[in-house]
């Protein structure tokens, strides 16, 4: 086990390195930000000491060289625009989004499969009818849009939650459902035909001939059977997760990383675009990580020797 | 026949699809008695697989089950949920075909062993059922017995899954074992070990058995009756010893036939023709479309089951062959 996870741990690397290397170019292409900080009649001494700071004026070989060392090190050099490190204005919005990420994760998953289980369980009656209907909507609505439709709904006519802002548990819950409806809904789907095919499996019939209670086979038999493509489908949907947290951070006037992303994006502060980026990307190749380890949890047989 | 153990009244079980209705097995009574071996026989489709399941009420969803089922005077057919799993596992061990496929892949041999244990054996401690579960996995002479405990059906052979599969229908020493096609799946020598257990076990323990099979080789080693079926019904039933050497039915003739014999220099002979489709069935005998002496009065009539001898029953209406051909 602990080698399998070394392993696994050495394949992390290229991943990052070509995160790294697409993270940098593409903040390049969006050409020089330097005339965006200077004054419009800034001397050309200034402009020039502006990209002497900053490293704007060597190379971009030597440019991505320092990039890639520094960033091994944490450093993503400072904000453009709020002149402190990148890394520390990622650091300080990242529990408000961790707290949203979680809340959302928990809210899919603890909806999501159990509905996913019933549809199957009764496939081809009401309940498995409706509960496909909800997951069509759910994965068929953009996030922003639920995001507008519950604040108008709920916070404004019904005055039941806040707007918006972070202020406790009841601030938390129109953001994370809002974002957890995307993910659900493709759960529920994963799950339903997951199980709708280990249903029929013979081990099934066994475990029934054996006098085993339905909620049991179901459970332990038939889930257990079908948990795999749903953590894989978690894994890969972190990364929309990551991009919803983006546009419903702004809806919801959620003060974490995403919200960060798109302020230094507007602004093309590009050490904290590049830092941020640098971060999902990290987040997103872990959570596969976590999903492949995962895997051999739940999976005898993908347990390498 | 003394004693009966299981007695099946008129079985019959649909699948229903709409209005459309689907016969499967049609009409089927038979019993076993303790420490006695059933086989029950019939090629591909002919519904005994359905019938076992019909027994412990495992047929799918869509599946209509009608007619008594009767063990030690109770009616499986009329029971509760609740007691039909106590008798699923309890007084009836199933095994299946597939060995491959029966185990779950995801839980140890010991814990799918322990399952069954703690469901019908409540009262066994952890140590104890252990114990029990590692003597039932020696018992079906698995090597390294406390070592298959903790392995997964993925690190086993099928001969070795399906004594797994053994060994878990019999930890709680049921009266009754259906075993369908229990060595279908595996290579000739394994097939013969395994028969060879499953002998061994029933003379131990005094189980009865119903075994479900398309191989007359495997009957005439491990049978006592004989049930032969034909597109849902029964059509010849006998003692092993009287369906063998004196077939009476014209399947059953054609069974015979087509079985290979060492040494001999024979054509095998095949039965012409198909089984007719569930949904299309002759309104007569069923075998007609098929049956060399089938006359115009086969079409339209369907035989009834009657004896021939005591205890030899065939539905057919020229039996017995001898006298009215």
């Amino acid at each position: 086990m602990g080698k399998y996870l070394l392993t696994r741990l050495l394949y992390v690397l290229p991943s990052l390195l070509g995160v790294l290397i697409i993270c940098f170019f593409l903040t390049r292409l969006s050409g020089d930000p330097t005339h965006l900080f200077m004054p419009v009649d800034a001397t050309d001494e200034a402009l020039a000491a502006f990209r002497a700071k900053h490293g704007l004026d060597r190379s971009l070989p030597e440019q991505f060289w320092l990039f890639v060392y520094n960033a091994l090190q944490g450093d993503f050099g400072n904000s453009l625009r709020f002149s402190v490190p990148a890394m520390n204005l990622v650091a300080e919005r990242l529990p408000a989004t961790l707290e949203l990420a979680m809340a959302t994760l928990l809210i899919a998953v603890t909806i999501g499969i159990p509905l996913g289980v019933m549809a199957a369980y009764w496939r081809g009656r009401p309940i498995d009818t409706g509960i496909r209907y909800l997951a069509a909507l759910g994965q068929s609505v953009p996030t922003f849009y639920w995001g507008i439709v519950s604040i108008i709904v709920l916070a404004l006519w019904m005055r039941l939650l806040p707007t918006g802002g972070r202020d406790g548990l009841t601030s938390l819950v129109l953001p994370a459902t809002t974002l957890a409806t995307t993910m659900m809904a493709l759960i529920i789907r994963v799950t339903r035909s997951s199980m709708l095919n280990v249903i029929e499996q013979d081990y099934i019939r066994t475990a029934r001939a054996k006098g085993q209670t339905e909620f049991v086979v179901v459970v332990r038999h038939a889930l257990g059977n079908s948990i795999i493509p749903v953590i894989t489908v978690i894994a890969l949907q972190f990364g929309v997760l990551l991009g919803g947290v983006v546009v419903t951070e702004t809806v919801f006037s959620w003060p974490g990383v995403g919200r960060l992303a798109i302020q230094a994006i507007y602004a093309r502060d590009y050490p904290v675009v590049q830092a941020v980026v640098l971060f999902f990307a990290v987040v997103f190749v872990f959570a596969n990580l976590v999903a492949d380890v995962l895997y051999s949890f739940v999976d005898p047989r993908v347990r390498l020797k | 026949m003394a004693e009966t153990l299981l007695d099946v009244r008129n079985l019959s079980t649909a699948f229903v699809n709409g209005s459309k209705k689907v016969t499967v097995v049609d009409d089927v009574s038979f019993s076993v008695a303790p420490g006695r071996t059933l086989a029950i026989v019939g090629e591909s489709g002919c519904g005994k697989s359905i019938l076992s399941l019909s027994m412990i009420r495992l047929v799918p969803d869509t599946a209509r089950t009608v007619g008594q089922i009767l063990m030690d005077g109770e009616d499986l057919a009329a029971v509760s949920p609740q007691r039909m799993r106590q008798i699923r596992g309890g007084k009836i061990g199933m095994i299946f075909q597939e060995p491959m496929t029966s185990l779950n892949p995801i839980m140890t041999v010991g814990a799918q062993l322990s399952e069954a244990l703690k469901l019908h054996v409540p009262e066994l401690n952890a140590a104890e059922r252990h114990e029990r579960a590692v003597e039932g996995l020696r018992r079906v002479r698995l090597p390294a017995p406390e070592a298959q405990f903790h392995r997964y059906p993925h690190e086993l052979s099928g001969g070795m899954r399906q004594r797994v599969m053994i060994a878990m229908a019999l930890s709680c020493e049921p009266e009754l074992l259906i075993a369908d096609e229990p060595t279908t799946a595996l290579d000739v020598t394994v097939q013969a070990e395994i028969l060879a257990l499953l002998g061994d076990l029933q003379r131990d323990t005094g189980m009865a058995v119903i075994l479900i099979t398309h191989d007359l080789g495997v009957v005439a080693e491990f049978a006592d009756e004989v049930m032969v079926m034909y597109a849902g019904r029964i059509v010849e039933r006998g003692t092993v010893g009287e369906i063998l050497s004196d077939p009476q039915h014209p399947y059953t003739i054609g069974l015979m036939g087509s079985i290979p014999r060492f040494g001999s220099d024979d054509r095998l002979l095949a039965i012409e023709g198909t089984v007719p489709a569930l949904s299309a069935m002759p309104p007569g005998c069923r075998f007609a479309p098929r049956c060399v002496f089938a006359v115009p009065r086969c079409a339209g009539e369907s035989p009834v089951l009657r004896e021939v001898t005591a205890g030899h029953a065939v539905s057919c209406h020229f039996a017995p062959l001898e006298d009215n051909l």
